[in-house]
C-alpha cells in the first residue's frame, strides 16, 4: 500500500489489536467501489460476466468468514 | 485497447506508479482535463485482487498531484482519440465533478451485529416475520449509530443493509485535514456501541462521489 494508504486500517473496535482480516475488509471495500463506483465514461466496461460472478461468490465467502471470525470473539477493526 | 484509470486536471502530470500488466502509465492531456491510461493487447480485464489494487494504486498516486476522478474498473477505449473525444463530450460534467472532490478523500464504514442468533420460531411465517423485523430494527440501529459521522463529512452515502450479511455500508467524503477526527469519532462510536462491530477503511480515492445523483 502507499503512503496515503498508511491510514487504511484506521479502524476501530474495542479489541482491534486482535488477529483480524483487515486486509480482507479493505479488499471488499475496494471491490465495492471499483465495480460499483468510479466515474462511468464509456459504454465499454470490459469484464467477463463469469469472472464478476466468481468475484462476488468469493466476496460473499469472505464476508461470511468475517462474520464467523466475529462470532468467535475476534472483533474486527 | 487503452485502459483508463482516472481523469485529472490538465496540470496534474503523470505520477510514478505501475500500470496493469507492467505496462507504462501514459497520460493524455486536453485543454481542460488530463487522463491516465495504459495500452493493452487484451480487451477484457478480470477484477482479481491484484488488478484491483493495481488500479487503486495508480489512482492514489494521481491523487497526490491533485483532485482525481477514478474510473470504474474495466473502462476501456479503442484508442487515445476515442478517449479524447469522450473527454471533450463530457468536459463540463467532469470539471464539475473534479471541483466536488477537491481536497477530499473517501472513508468506508461498515456496521454489523456480531452476535446473531437466528430468531426462534414456531411456524415458517412467524420465522420470516421475525427475521424481517430484526432486519429492519438492525438497519435503524446501524443508521442511527452512524449519524455523528456525517458531521465530519462533506457528503455521505448510506447503502442499504445487506440481508445476506447483516452489514450496513456507508461512504463519507471527508476533507483531508478532517480524516483523523473522523477516525477518532469511529473509535468513540465503537467504544460506545460495544454490541456492534464497526470497521473503517481509507482514505480511498473518492470512488463513491464522482457520479452526480448517486
Amino acid at each position: 500500500m502507499t503512503d496515503l494508504a498508511s491510514a487504511r486500517q484506521q479502524t476501530a473496535g474495542p479489541h482491534s489489536e486482535g488477529v483480524t482480516p483487515a486486509q480482507d475488509i479493505a479488499l471488499v471495500d475496494l471491490l465495492d467501489r471499483l465495480l460499483g463506483g468510479g466515474v462511468v465514461l464509456a459504454g465499454d466496461i470490459t469484464l467477463a460476466v463469469a469472472d464478476i460472478d466468481l468475484v462476488y461468490v468469493g466476496l460473499r465467502a469472505l464476508i461470511s468468514s468475517v462474520d464467523t471470525a466475529e462470532r468467535h470473539g475476534v472483533h474486527l477493526p | 485497447v487503452i485502459y483508463l484509470y482516472a481523469v485529472t486536471e490538465p496540470a496534474a502530470g503523470v505520477p510514478t506508479a505501475r500500470a496493469l500488466e507492467h505496462r507504462p502509465l501514459r497520460w493524455l492531456r486536453t485543454e481542460e482535463l488530463g487522463a491516465l491510461y495504459s495500452q493493452h493487447d487484451r480487451t477484457g480485464f478480470d477484477p482479481v485482487p491484484d488488478a484491483l489494487w493495481r488500479h487503486d494504486q495508480v489512482v492514489e498516486a494521481a491523487m497526490r498531484l491533485g483532485p482525481v476522478l477514478p474510473a470504474r474498473f474495466g473502462t476501456t477505449f479503442e484508442d487515445e482519440s476515442a478517449l479524447a473525444a469522450r473527454l471533450a463530450d463530457e468536459r463540463s460534467r467532469l470539471r464539475r465533478a473534479l471541483e466536488n472532490v477537491r481536497g477530499c478523500v473517501e472513508l468506508a464504514v461498515r456496521v454489523s451485529f456480531p452476535d446473531a442468533p437466528s430468531p426462534g420460531s414456531s411456524s415458517g411465517q412467524a420465522y420470516l416475520e421475525a427475521k424481517l423485523a430484526r432486519h429492519r430494527l438492525r438497519q435503524t440501529v446501524a443508521e442511527r449509530t452512524l449519524v455523528p459521522l456525517a458531521e465530519h463529512a462533506v457528503r455521505a452515502h448510506t447503502g442499504g443493509m445487506s440481508s445476506d450479511t447483516g452489514t450496513l455500508t456507508a461512504s463519507y467524503l471527508v476533507r483531508e485535514p478532517e480524516v483523523e477526527r473522523f477516525a477518532r469519532q469511529v473509535s468513540e462510536l465503537a467504544q460506545r456501541h460495544g454490541e456492534l462491530s464497526l470497521s473503517c477503511t481509507g482514505p480511498w480515492p473518492p470512488y463513491s462521489f464522482v457520479e452526480e445523483e448517486r
